[in-house]
């Protein structure tokens, strides 16, 4: 089924990547490579979006606070923390605060991504 | 040669008759006594050097008196043919008068030349006392004697007693010692009882006992004396006996030793209490013998003083426990303490005379940073790092002593070596927790590409898959993703060795064991492991994760040393208060100098490119960050076993 599907990342090589391989699999995927744009995107969509993938250290706004964002404005949206400092006490708060899952950077295989977005 | 010789016979024995008739036929001159007290006494042929006695009048008793004679004669014990066993044993020689008078004239003639043999001898060694040869002259041991017994017992007594080995010198019965003031005064009167030969007792000073019996003493002189004296009655007590000879010597000093500080001079007395007058020889002895006693004890009082400071200063020096030398402009070791013989390593007896720079840094030059010249300024310290084989880090502070025209130095030294050494673990340790935050750092800063290098390849590889590619192309890539996921690898392991404690929970230590073993089965195939453990399931207090990125990193490790093939044993058992993960391998061991090591970050084994050489540091400090224990032993070519201690903590009520 096809989601609806928000990935923020200001590494564009991995939102890239990210974009690719959910399109691939038949999603529709919006892409902010800036934690502003993510929230112009949340505050301006009329649909909720499905899934989010969230960097969580971004200049400016951090992943955390979209998530609190996204939360506030979609409950229903299953949010996908990512993080390259895979700290316990970080992983527990993000948990805490509602986020999904929080996947570790560089990903084990990206090519299993989608088999996340079911 | 026969008719020189002087004889007395002794006793109403047929054989002394019988020698008689021979000496009366050769015309020897001889007097014939009753018995041994006539012929000691009489005045007859004074001075006889032959004593022939019949074995009536052999005693000791007779003996002893004939030797008391001066000069001391031969005796010749006149016997028949058939003597007494025991006059054979104790006669000191034996005329034969059974024998015919050439034979008894010849016998006569032998111990003429024995006598005079032995006179000779006397004479010869008269002259060697008079000639004060050190090594050889009794009376110079004798003092000898005396002094080293005054200075190790330090009492009158003990002079007394030492006074008593005289007697291998002059015959006495009995001996006293008087001291007096400066003014001639008597203080004491220590007197060597005869009774029992040891026991010295203090004698009453008796009432008219004064300056006046000592007045015309003369240091060192002997004056002869009895008892009997009406000007020195008071002696009788002293002596207890009316009629004793005495021979007494005068001797002052600068300081006697302990017992009264006030005396300046003693005066020492021998006794004799039978009739038996000291003579001239007795006199001469004693007078060679304690003349030099007035030198012997005042040089024993001062080197006693000396001693005593050079002890204390000596004991101040040893007793402190900071290295300490004196030495001169040279550097050459004047004196060191045991202290600083402990730290160059050597015997403090052998420092003397060696160079401090040469026993300290093995220099052949002063140390550069050498402060003697600073020796008259005031110092803070200056620090020495004397190098190579005996590296150390001295603090030296050197003050200076002038002595005339010579100056020396006085070093004190403190070993700082354990302080330097603490303070660089310190500052080591500091550098590696920086260097600890900056690894972290910048592993997180290199996450960030390397995710979208690692995602995209291998999101390329699998698209490249469906469509025609080619196939090098596709080999590229995947050298690309191989080196991203290897680079991946390292920063986590980086990570591993900079994060934080985990959490700890309880966790059974066998499912742990066989999940980091399940982690690590790609490296195992060819492997043999096998798990002991204990029946009931051992559970502690862990961190999960860490213990299987421990024995996972232990295992892939063994792993690696065995090449791939050989045994591993995992045994999980209690010990004390821990539990014990043994983790045992085949494999080819560690060498001792290398065993030390192995937990240090960035050593490694293998060849470059393979490792990291952070594994066994990450273990260490997961292990440390879970309060645990780790431990190493190893045997080239037999294995290397890691012994992991976990606190096993026993739940209140259980």
């Amino acid at each position: 089924m096809k989601k609806r599907i928000l990935v923020v990342d200001d590494e564009k090589i991995i939102s890239a990547a990210l974009h690719r391989v959910l399109s691939r699999a038949g999603h529709e995927v919006f892409v902010a490579n800036h934690g502003v744009d993510a929230a112009q995107l949340i505050e301006s969509t009329l649909k909720p979006f499905d899934f989010c993938f969230l960097d969580l250290l971004m200049p400016e706004i951090s992943g955390a606070t979209i998530l609190d964002l996204v939360k506030k404005k979609m409950p229903a949206t299953t949010v996908f923390m990512m993080t390259a400092y895979g700290d316990v006490a970080v992983r527990e708060d993000l948990l805490g605060r509602g986020a999904h899952r929080v996947l570790a950077k560089p990903f084990d295989d990206i090519t299993k991504i989608p088999e996340l977005v079911v | 040669m026969l008719s020189s010789l002087r004889v007395k016979l002794v006793g109403e024995d047929p054989e002394v008759a019988r020698v008689e008739q021979v000496l009366q036929k050769s015309n020897i001159p001889y007097f014939r006594a009753r018995d041994t007290e006539e012929a000691c006494e009489t005045h007859e042929m004074e001075g006889a050097d032959l004593f022939v006695l019949g074995a009536k009048e052999y005693s000791q008793t007779h003996l002893n008196q004939l030797q008391r004679l001066n000069p001391t004669p031969d005796v010749l014990l006149a016997v028949g043919k058939k003597m007494p066993n025991l006059a054979k044993v104790m006669a000191p020689e034996v005329l034969y008068s059974g024998w015919t008078e050439e034979e008894i004239l010849f016998q006569l003639e032998h111990a003429l030349g024995l006598h005079r043999r032995r006179k000779r001898l006397t004479a010869l060694r008269d002259h060697r006392n008079r000639s004060w040869n050190l090594e050889t002259n009794p009376a110079i041991n004798l003092v000898t004697n005396v002094m080293r017994r005054c200075t190790a017992a330090e009492q009158y007594p003990d002079i007394l007693s030492a006074m008593l080995t005289l007697r291998t010198v002059v015959d006495f019965h009995d001996c006293a010692l008087v001291t007096m003031d400066e003014d001639g005064e008597v203080l004491d009167i220590w007197r060597n009882s005869k009774e029992s030969r040891d026991h010295i007792e203090k004698v009453g000073i008796p009432g008219d006992f004064n300056r006046e019996a000592f007045k015309d003493f003369e240091d060192g002189k002997v004056n002869l004396f009895s008892s009997g004296d009406p000007a020195l009655s008071s002696w009788e007590k002293l002596t207890s006996n009316p009629w004793s000879f005495c021979m007494a010597m005068h001797f002052s000093v600068t300081r006697l030793p302990r017992r009264s500080r006030s005396a300046k001079s003693a005066v020492f007395i021998l006794f004799r209490r039978e009739l038996l007058p000291f003579v001239e020889r007795d006199q001469w002895l004693v007078e060679v013998t304690f003349g030099p006693l007035t030198l012997a004890l005042e040089k024993v009082a001062v080197l006693r003083a000396i001693g005593q400071a050079s002890k204390e200063w000596r004991s101040t020096f040893d007793g402190i426990s900071e290295p300490l030398t004196v030495i001169d402009r040279n550097y050459t070791i004047v004196k060191a303490n045991k202290a600083f013989a402990q730290l160059v390593e050597q015997d403090v007896k052998k420092l003397k005379g060696k160079r401090c720079y040469t026993l300290l840094a093995n220099r052949r030059q002063p140390c550069l940073s050498c402060p003697v010249g600073l020796s008259f300024q005031p110092q803070v310290g200056t620090r020495i790092q004397p190098q190579g084989k005996m590296k150390r880090d001295l603090l030296v502070w050197s003050y200076g002593i002038r002595t005339g025209l010579d100056s020396y130095h006085f070093q004190f030294y403190r070993n700082v070596s354990k302080e330097t050494a603490l303070a660089s673990t310190l500052i080591q340790s500091e550098k590696m927790a920086a260097l600890g935050k900056l690894v972290g750092a910048v592993a997180h800063e290199i996450n960030n590409p390397l995710a979208g290098i690692l995602a995209t390849s291998q999101l390329v590889l699998s698209e490249a898959k469906d469509s025609t590619v080619d196939p090098s192309v596709l080999e590229d890539l995947e050298e690309i993703r191989l080196a991203a996921w290897r680079s991946k690898k390292i920063i986590d392991d980086l990570l591993g060795f900079t994060s934080e404690a985990k959490e700890q929970e309880e966790a059974n230590l066998l499912d742990a064991v066989r999940s980091a073993l399940g982690f690590a089965k790609s490296a195992m195939r060819e492997i043999s492991v096998k798990i002991h453990s204990e029946k009931a399931v051992p559970k502690a207090i862990v961190s999960v994760n860490s213990l299987q990125q421990v024995l996972f990193n232990l295992f892939t490790n063994a792993a690696q040393a065995m090449n791939g093939k050989g045994a591993l044993e995992v045994s999980i058992l209690k010990d004390g208060d821990c539990f014990r993960i043994d983790v045992r391998d085949s494999g080819p061991g560690i060498k001792p100098e290398r065993l030390t090591h192995i937990f240090d970050p960035f050593h490694t084994s293998k060849q470059e490119g393979s490792g990291t050489g952070l594994g066994l540091s990450i273990v260490r400090s997961l292990i440390h960050k879970m309060g645990a224990r780790i431990e190493v032993s190893s045997q080239v070519g037999q294995g290397t076993e890691f012994r992991i201690f976990l606190p096993r903590q026993v739940k209140v009520g259980e």
